[in-house]
C-alpha cells in the first residue's frame, strides 16, 4: 500500500495577515457587549465566586459521607470504596461499634482530593449508599496539600446542594 | 490402596480416603461445609452430596469412604463409582445453599470473613437460588467475645460443628457446644468458661463462614488486600509452618500452613500472635555508640573495630542454617571463637506443639558443632578485643560492659561490641556499633526445628530500612575485611546441605514441608495425623 501525499496550501498573500479575521472577531465582541448592556439578566457568565452554580444532577463533585438521622456516619468501613479506588485515595480506619447491630465503623475516612480522579466508582461501589458525590463543590483551593486531604468530620459535614438529597 | 470412579476418571486412591478427598487428587472440587481432613467426619451439612452407583439417593461424599473392592473372580473393581457433574446433584447443592442462607444475615459488609467465606464462594459457583422465604430471619447473639482470641456471630453460624470437635477431639477442653433446637440452634460457650485453650486460635480457621472470626485481626484488613507467602513461625523451636498474610509489608495475621510432618493442620496462639514482631520495636537504622548514623559509617567503625583485632562471634538461636554457617566460616577463616548462646526466658510448653524454647533454630547449633557453653563464653570474653553478637540479647551485665560475678569484662565493654540485631534490644543500644538485620519472614532461609527438620522460609516482602540478611551481612564484613567467604545462598547451600546429610539438594529444590536432617531423622516426628489420610492439602475449603 502506498501513501498518498497531499499538500495543503495555507493563506497567502494579504489573507496570511488575518486583519479581516480580526475585524471579525471584534465584531462578535462587540455584538454581545451591545446585547448585554441592553438586557443584563440575559448574561451568559456567572458572577463567579459570589454566585455559585448549581451543577446538574450526576455532575461529580467533592465527596460526603451520609449521615444516620443520629448525624453518625452511614459508613460501614467495608472497603468496597477503597479497593474499587484506582487512585488509591480513600484511606479506612475500621472500629467497633457499640452497637453489636451496627458492629463496624469508620473511625477515620480520609479521601485525598490530590489524588482523586473524580471517577465516581466509590459512590457506585458503596452498598450502604453511604458516600455520595452530590454536594457540587467542584473547586478546592488550600494551602497546603495535607489540607487537601478530606477527613470524616468534614466528609460528614458537607452537604448535598439539593435541599431534597435525590 | 482403592479404586474409584469419580465423573468417568478411574484412579487409585489410598485406602481410607474419602471421596472429597480422592476428588481433590484430580482437581475435582467437591463443596464441603463440615468435612475437614483434621477432624472426624459429621456429615451434618449435606453440601457434598453426590451420585454413587447402587446406592439409594443422593450419598454425602464425605463419608463415603473408600476401601479397597474385588468381584467374586478376585479383580479388583471401583470402590465406588461416583458422579458430581449431574444436574441432580446441581440442584442439591443449590438446595442446600438455600437452607444455609435461609436465616443468614448476609453481612458481608460488616464481616471480617467476606473475600474468603464458604458461604460466598458457594454461593458464586453452585447456589445462585431466588430468596424464596417470606419469614423474618431469626435473629441471634452477635458480636460476642467468647475468649481472648474469638469473637462468635451466633447468626453467620452454619452449624457445621467443626468448632465443637476441634474441641472436643483435638485439643479436649470441649468449650463449645451446639445448644437449641431447629432454627434456635446456636453454638454456645458453657457458662462460666472462656475459649481459652492454647490452641483456640484455629477454630479462626476452621470455621468455613465468618461465625467464628479473630479478635485480633478484627476489621484490620479487609482479606482481599493481603498477599500470602509460606514461612516459618519462629515462636518456639516446634517451627510450626505458617502463611505471613500482608499488606504492604505489614504483617496482619499468621495462618497455619499444612505440614503433615510438623503441625498438621494447627498451630498455637502464643506463635499465631508473634507477628507481632516482625511490624514492632525493630532496628531500622544503623547505629554508632548508641546512636543512628549512616549505615557505610556504621560498617567502616565495625571494620575498625576487627581490623586485625581479636574477635569472637557469639550468636543467638533465632539466627537461621545459613547465617550459622557464615559465621562458623567467619570464625574459621579469621580463627574466632563462636559460641551460640541464648539468654532467652523459656516459655510455657506441652505435649503437642508448644516448646519452652522459644527459639526457631538452636537444634542448629548442634548440627552445626557450634559450642554453646556459657561459661567458656564467660571466661574468653575478657581476653577479646571485640565481639560480634549476632542476633542475640546479650545479658545486661555483658551488654552494658558491667561486672558479673566472676569479675570483670572490661574488653566487651561499650566501645568493642559490635551487635547485628533485628530489633532495638539493650545489646543494640548499648553496642559500639549496630547493624539492622532482616527477620525470617524478609528472608530466603533454613531452620532447624526442634526435632532436626530443616524448613525454608520465603521473603513477604523487603526488609526495612538499612536492614540486611545476617548471612549477607556476614559475607560483606568477611570480603572487607579481606578473606571473602562465599556467601550466596546456594552455594552455602551446596556445602550445608551435604554437612547435614541433605544431598543433591540446592535451596530452591527444598519442599515447603521441610526435609529431615541425618541427625533429626532419628528424633521424634509429633503424631501422625490421626483421622486425615494424607491428602491433607484440603485442609478446609480452597482458600
Ligand atoms: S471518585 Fe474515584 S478516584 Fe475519587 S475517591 Fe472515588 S473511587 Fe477514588
Ligand atoms: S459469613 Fe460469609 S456470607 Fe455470612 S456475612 Fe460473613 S461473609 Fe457474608
Ligand atoms: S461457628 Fe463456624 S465452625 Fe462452629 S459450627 Fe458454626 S459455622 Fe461451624
Ligand atoms: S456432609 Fe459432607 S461435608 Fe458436610
Amino acid at each position: 500500500m502506498s501513501l498518498k501525499v497531499e499538500r495543503v496550501q495555507g493563506d497567502r498573500g494579504v489573507e496570511s495577515f488575518y486583519l479581516w479575521n480580526v475585524v471579525q472577531g471584534l465584531a462578535v465582541t462587540v455584538r454581545h457587549a451591545v446585547t448585554n448592556l441592553r438586557a443584563p439578566r440575559a448574561v451568559q457568565t456567572t458572577n463567579y465566586p459570589e454566585e455559585k452554580k448549581v451543577m446538574p444532577p450526576g455532575y461529580r463533585g467533592k465527596h460526603r459521607l451520609v449521615p444516620r438521622p443520629d448525624g453518625s456516619p452511614k459508613c460501614t468501613a467495608c472497603m468496597m470504596c477503597a479497593t474499587v479506588c484506582p487512585a488509591r485515595c480513600i484511606n479506612i480506619e475500621a472500629g467497633e461499634h457499640p452497637d453489636p447491630t451496627i458492629e463496624k465503623f469508620p473511625v477515620q475516612f480520609d479521601i485525598d482530593l490530590l489524588k482523586c480522579v473524580f471517577c465516581g466508582y466509590c459512590v457506585e461501589a458503596c452498598p450502604v449508599d453511604a458516600i455520595r458525590m452530590d454536594s457540587g463543590v467542584y473547586t478546592f483551593a488550600e494551602f497546603n496539600r495535607s489540607d487537601f486531604v478530606a477527613h470524616k468530620e468534614q466528609l460528614l459535614a458537607t452537604l448535598s446542594q439539593w435541599a431534597e438529597p435525590r | 490402596m482403592a479404586l474409584v470412579t469419580i465423573d468417568g476418571h478411574t484412579f487409585e486412591v489410598p485406602d481410607g480416603e474419602n471421596v472429597i478427598q480422592a476428588a481433590a487428587r484430580i482437581g475435582i472440587h467437591i463443596p464441603h461445609y463440615c468435612f475437614h481432613s483434621g477432624l472426624p467426619i459429621d456429615g451434618n451439612c449435606r453440601m457434598c452430596l453426590v451420585e454413587v452407583e447402587g446406592a439409594r439417593g443422593l450419598q454425602v461424599a464425605c463419608n463415603t469412604v473408600l476401601r479397597k473392592k474385588v468381584d467374586k473372580d478376585g479383580n479388583e473393581i471401583p470402590a465406588a463409582v461416583v458422579r458430581q457433574d449431574t444436574e441432580q446433584v446441581r440442584q442439591a447443592r443449590a438446595g442446600v445453599m438455600e437452607f444455609e442462607l435461609l436465616n443468614h444475615p448476609t453481612d458481608c459488609v460488616v464481616c471480617d470473613q467476606a473475600g474468603e467465606c464458604g458461604l460466598q464462594d458457594y454461593y458464586m459457583t453452585v447456589g445462585k437460588y431466588d430468596h424464596r422465604s417470606k419469614v423474618p430471619k431469626v435473629e441471634k447473639r452477635k458480636a460476642v467475645p467468647i475468649g481472648p482470641m474469638v469473637m462468635l456471630d451466633q447468626e453467620r453460624c452454619i452449624l457445621c460443628s467443626r468448632c465443637v470437635r476441634f474441641v472436643n477431639t483435638v485439643t479436649k477442653t470441649g468449650e463449645l457446644t451446639i445448644a437449641g433446637r431447629g432454627d434456635k440452634c446456636r453454638i454456645e460457650i458453657f457458662p462460666g468458661v472462656e475459649l481459652d485453650n492454647d490452641y483456640s486460635g484455629n477454630v479462626v480457621d476452621l470455621c468455613p463462614v465468618g461465625a467464628l472470626t479473630s479478635r485480633d485481626f478484627r476489621f484490620k484488613k479487609r482479606v482481599w488486600f493481603l498477599k500470602t507467602t509460606p514461612s516459618i513461625c519462629t515462636g518456639c523451636s516446634k517451627g510450626c509452618n505458617v502463611l505471613v498474610d500482608q499488606d504492604l509489608a505489614v504483617v496482619h495475621r499468621y495462618r497455619p500452613r499444612y505440614n503433615p510432618h510438623v503441625n498438621q493442620w494447627w498451630m498455637c496462639d502464643r506463635g499465631r500472635l508473634s507477628y507481632k514482631a516482625i511490624n514492632d520495636g525493630r532496628l531500622k537504622r544503623a547505629r554508632v555508640a548508641g546512636d543512628p548514623a549512616p549505615w557505610q559509617k556504621a560498617v567502616d567503625t565495625a571494620l575498625a573495630l576487627l581490623r586485625g583485632k581479636k574477635f569472637g562471634i557469639v550468636v543467638g538461636p533465632h539466627a537461621s542454617l545459613e547465617d550459622l554457617w557464615m559465621a562458623r566460616a567467619l570464625g574459621r577463616e579469621f580463627e574466632a571463637p563462636l559460641w551460640g548462646l541464648s539468654w532467652l526466658a523459656p516459655g510455657k510448653a506441652d505435649e503437642w506443639l508448644m516448646k519452652s524454647d522459644l527459639a526457631p533454630d538452636r537444634k542448629g547449633f548442634e548440627l552445626l558443632g557450634i559450642s554453646t557453653a556459657e561459661a567458656a563464653f564467660r571466661a574468653a570474653a575478657p581476653g577479646l578485643d571485640a565481639l560480634i553478637a549476632l542476633d542475640v540479647d546479650l545479658p545486661s551485665d555483658l551488654a552494658s560492659g558491667g561486672q558479673d560475678a566472676a569479675g570483670a569484662l572490661a574488653p566487651t565493654r561499650g566501645p568493642a561490641l559490635i551487635a547485628l540485631s533485628t530489633h532495638e534490644t539493650e545489646t543494640a543500644t548499648q553496642a559500639a556499633v549496630a547493624l539492622p538485620l532482616a527477620v525470617a519472614a524478609e528472608r530466603f532461609a533454613t531452620w532447624a526445628n526442634c526435632d532436626g527438620r530443616v524448613q525454608k522460609g520465603v521473603p513477604a516482602f523487603d526488609p526495612p530500612g538499612d536492614a540486611l540478611g545476617a548471612r549477607e551481612l556476614l559475607g560483606l564484613l568477611a570480603a572487607r575485611l579481606g578473606k571473602p567467604v562465599p556467601a550466596d545462598l546456594e552455594e552455602v547451600w551446596r556445602e550445608l546441605g551435604s554437612e547435614l546429610g541433605i544431598t543433591a539438594v540446592t535451596f530452591a529444590d527444598i519442599p515447603l514441608e521441610g526435609l529431615p536432617t541425618a541427625t533429626g531423622a532419628a528424633c521424634a516426628v509429633s503424631e501422625p495425623d490421626t483421622f486425615g489420610t494424607g491428602a491433607g492439602t484440603i485442609g478446609g475449603l480452597p482458600r
